[in-house]
């Protein structure tokens, strides 16, 4: 554990919800055994206080929920759009804060012994090429000044 | 409480789109401009190149704010350049039927097509616009272009803002959405801003501004630096370009909503919905152009909806995809044949900015009846087209993103019911402006990029003309 902003019971937490919602399979490391959690701090670190303590309380209650619990709240906040607003809209941040905690540290590509982006087959790539000779902007395209005539 | 003693003839509030317009033609034009900026400094050498560091870097909240409901998702560029450096570089101007609706909603006569059109021939003379040549459109455009004409939808070429992108390099454009890393997207860091530090604009990033002061003619503004102290810049006048949201909150947190009632109110987001379709085939929608079309049908138009085809980087399409554990998985290992078409609702309802007493920023935004109506009707065209071109299963995205956030400070004649006059000032201060995306009196259904440049130059030509009266 390296977080700095997580105690170790809210980063058990988290990795046991990483689990329930990327169990992995042959191909693809589980959450916890991909090691991305580690760099939860680069995410977490600029979020507003408010969210923060929020999804420390929650990552602290999953510490200690069992998974079938875990998987059944997910599931649950999967459905909000079944429930009236008062209840469907905290179900969606509980969603929206989890899973995107979740999703982006695995799929930025940041696991350990296997890559991710490799796995999904994706390729995006810019080929950077030298450094421009200008340091300057160049003039705009039939660029004018902008200084305003005198009136 | 740090600061400098000069009092600069302007301080600008957001290095953005409009910020960095305006501070053009003010410093090109002999004033001594200070640009204030919350977001960090970077060039194409620096921008972050992991999804998550781009999203907790690059944007407000690390990565994304949500209204009161979570139904929306409001993307808010935090970054020199602002949303130039992160949007996908749409460059359209806007039609008849948007200067009426800004006309009717404000009062505000001169709000017309053949006013603003030298306006967006100049700031067309400032950025390169390009439309992406056929050989180098991806299948992503292939599917959607396809789709409409089996439907008989009208589409259209997107103009975008960027240079030469390099695509016979197998250049992918959907990296830049993190900035680009060979400057060919025209944001105003290689643009306008950087021809105004030129020309002597000094640029402070990284601080968030907490406060406006008015007193003797002056503002002042004062907040936080990157190093954590507090800190307060004087100006002769102040212009407000940090967007619906940044204004709003930096003027009602300064206690101008008194003077103001309007203020925070008439915000818009144009609710998108990204919706995906799974193929047989590989559609490598990540590869290449990230847009090429556009829809350009009237029937869309007058429905109050437009489809653009879009795609987006791994975690966005992770959250797009609802479930988790296997399920997901499996659409995740098939990103390559997705296929992603947006629908952009031209919202008619407003939402309510407003800030709690910590600061922190309250979003009240739905969507009424029409507003869903407009999206559903969108969703449809979308099935239509994803079914004609042989899409297996189709996937709805129910969170809808705010890019274009619009108004909070809206021009109009009636001070009791906008915030900004005709002439760009804030209703009864003399030396406090806005030209940005804050003052649009209502939603337009047009992507808002080429429309703030435009009229932030016509607004810098009013702040001109009124410091040499």
């Amino acid at each position: 554990m390296t977080s700095t902003i997580l105690t170790p019971a809210q980063h058990s937490g988290l990795l046991r919800v990483g689990d329930v919602l990327i169990p992995g399979d042959r191909q693809f490391p589980a959450f916890s055994r991909s090691r991305c959690a580690e760099h939860v701090d680069r995410m977490l670190a600029y979020m507003n206080e408010s969210d923060l303590q929020a999804i420390k309380i929650l990552l602290g209650l999953f510490r200690y929920l069992p998974k079938l619990v875990l998987r059944g709240i997910m599931a649950l906040t999967d459905q909000h759009r079944r429930f009236p607003d008062a209840i469907g809209g905290p179900l969606r941040m509980i969603n929206i804060a989890i899973k995107g905690l979740v999703m982006t540290l695995y799929y930025s590509d940041l696991t350990e012994g296997v890559s991710i982006y490799e796995l999904i087959h994706w390729d995006a790539k810019i080929v950077e090429r030298e450094p421009l000779a200008v340091d300057h902007a160049p003039a705009a395209i039939n660029h004018e000044p902008l200084v305003m005539e005198e009136p | 409480m740090a600061g400098e003693q000069t009092i600069y003839d302007a301080v600008i509030v957001g290095a953005g789109v409009s910020g960095s317009f305006i501070a053009q033609a003010l410093t090109q034009a002999g004033m001594q401009c200070l640009v204030l900026e919350a977001g960090k400094d970077f060039a194409r050498s620096t921008y972050p190149r992991k999804e998550i560091d781009a999203n907790s870097q690059l944007f407000w909240s690390g990565g994304i704010e949500l209204n009161t409901d979570a139904t929306i998702g409001l993307l808010r560029p935090k970054v020199v350049g602002g949303g130039s450096v992160v949007n996908q570089a749409l460059a359209d101007r806007f039609d008849d039927s948007a200067f009426d609706g800004w006309r009717d909603a404000s009062g505000v006569s001169s709000l017309t097509r053949s006013e603003f059109e030298p306006w967006y021939d100049k700031a067309e003379r400032e950025i390169e616009i390009r439309t992406v040549p056929e050989e180098y459109r991806n299948g992503n455009a292939r599917v959607f272009k396809a789709g409409f004409d089996a439907n008989g939808y009208r589409s259209a070429l997107l103009r975008r803002a960027q240079g030469d992108c390099h695509f016979e390099d197998g250049n992918c454009c959907i990296e830049c959405l993190a900035g680009c890393r060979i400057d060919s997207k025209q944001s105003m860091v290689v643009t306008t801003l950087k021809r105004a530090r030129a020309a002597g604009l000094q640029v402070i990033s990284e601080f968030e501004a907490h406060r406006v002061e008015h007193a003797n003619g002056e503002v002042t503004v004062a907040g936080v630096g990157a190093d954590k102290a507090a800190a307060s810049y004087r100006g002769r006048i102040l212009v407000l370009a940090s967007g619906a949201i940044g204004n709003s909150r930096l003027l009602l947190q300064s206690g101008f909503a008194s003077r103001l009632p309007a203020l925070g109110h008439n915000f818009f987001t144009h609710p998108q919905y990204m919706n995906l379709a799974v193929y047989d085939e590989p559609i490598n929608s990540h590869r290449g152009p990230l847009q090429s079309y556009k829809s350009d049908d009237p029937n869309f138009r007058r429905s109050g909806f437009k489809l653009e085809n879009v795609f987006a980087p791994p975690v966005a399409i992770a959250m797009l995809i609802p479930g988790f554990g296997a399920a997901h998985l499996r659409h995740m290992r098939n990103i390559t044949h997705l296929a992603c078409i947006e629908v952009a609702v031209r919202d008619t309802h407003p939402g309510r900015i407003r800030v709690n007493p910590r600061g922190g920023v309250i979003v009240e935004k739905k969507l009424n009846d029409e507003d869903a109506r407009r999206r559903d009707r969108g969703r449809d065209a979308i099935r239509n087209i994803f079914l004609a071109t042989g899409a297996k299963e189709i996937i709805e995205g129910n969170l809808a993103i705010g890019l274009h956030l619009m108004g909070g400070c809206n021009m109009g004649v009636d001070p009791v019911r906008s915030v900004t006059s005709p002439e760009y000032r804030l209703h009864g201060y003399a030396n406090i402006y806005a030209g940005d995306s804050s003052v649009f009196p209502n939603a337009p259904g047009i992507n808002p990029a080429l429309t703030i440049m435009a009229n932030s130059l016509r607004a810098a030509e009013q702040i001109l003309k009124d410091v040499r009266r």
